[in-house]
């Protein structure tokens, strides 16, 4: 037998090789002085390795991890904490890279927002009784429109901006926004806020669709964002 | 598996019996290792989530050193090595639901350790800690913190020397590649088989042996010096 590769000795002494080339090497090292030597230097180095302290853990480890447990250990996982952010890392959510995860959380921020103004009393309280969750947009609209007479002129044009609309007077409420990455493939999203075009990047990974939808809603916002800044006053005003 | 090894060990000539022997055992490493539910810590896990604490505390009495072990030679600072270890057992606590036993429990330990130390290390704070570890700060008094096991009764040369080994050691640990590193921790002094290496790192047991190889290589070159005077 040739010399064996270098990585499969280290693997050799790892016990990390099959059964078979581990009896081969093992009949070369027999009768190779050169390979003995390497083998040997390699097990220096391990022993050096080795020799290193285990260090244990200090007389308060286990007494503080159990008080840390019982104060947070049911919490969820935060994942806004940039030292638990690596956590996205872990099972099923391993193929979630930053800039998806700052989606997930705009998105669930989204839905907070909105779920929450329309159960919130400053919604409900100055709108009519009539409102459901099946109310049809343009009627909603026309609620939204007693109820808040100011709302610009083409947010009332277009229902659907209407939902967003709630977002916007609340986007002070979760400054965040602004940390949310741009990201490099959005400048591909053409046609506007209501365009449908789909950028490549997207239809080469489906995993990347779930977001589209977030993504058109925070260009969506940012749309709607400079309607109302170009509105003049009336609904500008009010969330600005 | 006789027909197996019949195949594995027929165009050989002139193995040994006990070269024979250790094929046989070798192999059945192999099918052993590829089963989870045979790992006494999964069951362990698998008791915890249907809601026998008492379980979980038993994996946290077992392998909280080794968790403190590692994150200690991953970042070169003890104190946040415990809480790190801390923030580890914490976490497993809280996913304990969407736990799934498919490779052994300490493959699944080592992964989300891995990942709090690599968030620890990408901030930036740590790789200064780890060059200067053991050097005494200004103003501190207090001793440094030795790297070495029990040093009662070495003689003074012999300590300076293992003491000067230890320190290169951390200095090579805290250059190489982070994969590099936790490739060669877990498996040289965690004990984790490439197998359960390659499911933390989420790549080949190929590739866990390059990477093996290659911090095995660093170790080899940064230690020539004290290697070969030893």
């Amino acid at each position: 037998m040739s010399h064996p590769l270098q990585e499969d000795l280290v693997a050799y002494r790892d016990s990390e090789l099959s059964a078979s080339k581990r009896v081969q090497i093992a009949a070369h090292l027999r009768s190779c002085m050169a390979c003995t030597q390497e083998s040997i230097q390699l097990g220096r180095v391990e022993a050096a390795l080795a020799s290193l302290e285990r260090v244990s853990p200090s007389p308060d480890f286990a007494v503080t991890f159990w008080k840390r447990l019982e104060q947070e250990g049911r919490r969820e996982p935060e994942i806004l904490d940039e030292r638990a952010s690596g956590w996205w890392h872990i099972g099923e959510f391993e193929w979630l890279t930053n800039w998806q995860i700052g989606s997930v959380v705009a998105a669930a921020a989204s839905l907070l927002i909105v779920v929450g103004y329309f159960l919130s009393g400053s919604f409900i309280s100055q709108r009519s009784t009539h409102l459901t969750p099946t109310t049809p947009l343009a009627q909603q609209a026309s609620i939204a429109k007693q109820a808040r007479p100011n709302i610009p002129a083409q947010v009332q044009q277009e229902p659907q901006l209407f939902i967003d609309y709630a977002i916007l007077a609340s986007l002070d409420k979760f400054s965040y926004f602004d940390e949310i990455p741009t990201f490099p493939y959005m400048e591909g999203i053409g046609g506007g806020p209501s365009g449908l075009d789909i950028p490549s990047a997207l239809r080469r990974d489906p995993s990347f669709f779930m977001h589209y939808q977030l993504l058109k809603k925070m260009e969506q916002l940012q749309y709607l964002e400079s309607v109302l800044d170009t509105s003049g006053s009336g609904g500008a005003s009010q969330h600005s | 598996m006789l027909i197996t090894l019949g195949r594995d060990t027929g165009s050989r000539r002139g193995a040994s019996p006990a070269e024979t022997f250790w094929v046989a055992k070798c192999s059945m490493k192999q099918q052993e290792r590829r089963s989870p539910h045979d790992d006494p810590d999964v069951q362990l896990m698998l008791r915890f989530q249907n809601g026998e604490e008492g379980a979980f505390q038993q994996l946290f009495n077992k392998h909280a050193a080794s968790v403190v072990n590692f994150a200690f030679r991953f970042l070169g600072n003890r104190a946040r090595a415990e809480e790190i270890a801390q923030d580890v057992f914490l976490q497993v606590y809280r996913w304990q639901e969407r736990y799934e036993p498919k490779a052994k429990f300490s493959t699944w330990l080592f992964k989300i350790a891995n990942n709090h130390c690599l968030n620890e290390v990408r901030r930036g704070e740590y790789r200064v800690s780890i060059d200067t570890l053991d050097q005494p700060h200004d103003g501190e008094d207090e001793a440094p913190t030795r790297a070495l096991p029990d040093q009662e009764g070495w003689p003074g040369d012999e300590l300076l020397a293992a003491q000067e080994t230890a320190d290169r050691i951390k200095d090579i640990l805290g250059r190489i590649p982070d994969t590099q590193r936790t490739a060669l921790l877990l498996s040289r002094l965690e004990g984790l088989s490439y197998q359960e290496v390659a499911g933390v790192l989420g790549c080949t047991e190929k590739a866990v042996k390059s990477l093996v190889f290659r911090a095995t290589q660093s170790l080899r070159v940064g230690l020539k010096d004290t290697l070969n005077t030893s």
